[in-house]
């Protein structure tokens, strides 16, 4: 992979108006069930440079709910359809951005132990979800994906 | 007296083991790509050579830290640097007597953790064990290996704190059964 590819992300200061616009064409996308379109969408104009931390977790929960609409068997469907490689790396920063945010949050500490249990179960499935996504984009990237999700100074990922 | 009962704990099962290998495949192939690490000596003292990872002191040495959950409670996190990465993992502590015997097991592991090479003494906060693997390490021992012997050791340290847990349930039935007999006529 050549470093041409590149060029083709815009590096464009993001602030909140874009990612909201964003947000609700990705969500016209979802209720037309074209999730590929979506992802595609949601990976746009990622805001590599923003220092706003709001910013950037907003950004987040647009791929999040993409990750969260397609099914299971569908995702190396929707990954194969992916053409542009610079894609599948920033999806996989995006993937990682994910495993380190377990959705919902846990209850307060004195919550009932059931009711802890439950969201437990339901951040299980999320990180499953993930872990899933996971795969399939590294075996399509190879260790490099990984290795630049560290090492890029400008990334997706909340401090 | 029943010395061990292997295997999982009763109260988990298929959900449990189904979820775990994708987890410690994750772990194991960010692992792969973390611990690319060279010799680097102390850029502010001379002749010092340090785990840039433990300093923290130049940004420019520390790559962006991992986190891959499994729940809040069970995670891992991954901090690369040039030339150490530090693996720190949560262990899962389901209840009180779980998250006595972690902290126990773990106490007495980092007691002998120059026997392991790799551990740390002191876990990062918040985890409950941590690993610190330097340039020296992987000049000495397979990177595969190593990446091995990490991932064996999140899945056995699970199986261990079950089998414990069990043992502990076991142990107590028994001696409340033996002292109440003298009780019954």
């Amino acid at each position: 992979v050549t470093r041409g590819f590149r060029r083709s992300l815009p590096m464009a200061a993001e602030d909140m108006a874009c990612v909201s616009a964003r947000a609700a064409e990705v969500d016209g996308l979802l209720a037309q069930k074209k999730a590929l379109d979506a992802l595609i969408k949601s990976l746009e104009q990622p805001p590599l440079s923003s220092k706003d931390q709001a910013v950037k977790k907003a950004s987040q929960e647009v791929v999040f709910k993409v990750f969260a609409a397609v099914e299971d068997k569908d995702i190396t469907a929707t990954t194969d359809g992916l053409q542009d490689i610079s894609l599948h790396e920033l999806l996989l920063k995006y993937v990682y951005a994910g495993l380190a945010s377990p959705r919902p949050p846990l209850p307060p500490g004195d919550a009932k132990q059931s009711d802890i249990d439950a969201v437990l179960q339901i951040q299980r499935k999320w990180s499953a979800t993930m872990l899933k996504w996971h795969s399939v984009i590294l075996a399509k990237t190879g260790p490099g994906g990984a290795v630049r999700a560290m090492a890029d100074r400008k990334t997706v990922l909340t401090n | 007296q029943p010395r061990r009962v292997q295997g999982w704990g009763v109260t988990e099962g298929e959900s449990m083991a189904s979820t775990l290998r994708p987890y410690l495949n994750c772990v194991r192939s960010t692992l792969d790509a973390a611990l690319c690490l060279r010799n680097f000596p102390s850029q502010t003292v001379e002749r010092h050579n340090k785990p840039e990872v433990e300093v923290g002191g130049s940004k420019e040495l520390l790559l962006n830290p991992i986190l891959i959950c499994r729940t809040e409670k069970e995670r891992c996190l991954i901090e690369p640097s040039v030339n150490s990465v530090r693996v720190s993992i949560e262990i899962k502590q389901a209840d009180d007597i779980e998250e006595v015997l972690c902290h126990k097991f773990t106490r007495f592991l980092m007691q002998r953790a120059d026997q392991f090479i790799i551990m740390r003494r002191k876990a990062t906060e918040g985890y409950s064990i941590s690993f610190l693997v330097t340039h020296a390490h992987l000049e000495k021992m397979w990177k595969e290996k190593l990446i091995d012997f990490v991932i064996q050791f999140m899945e056995d340290i699970d199986k261990e704190i079950s089998a414990m847990k069990l043992a502990v349930n076991a142990r107590a039935r028994i001696v409340a059964t033996e002292f109440m007999k003298e009780f019954v006529s």
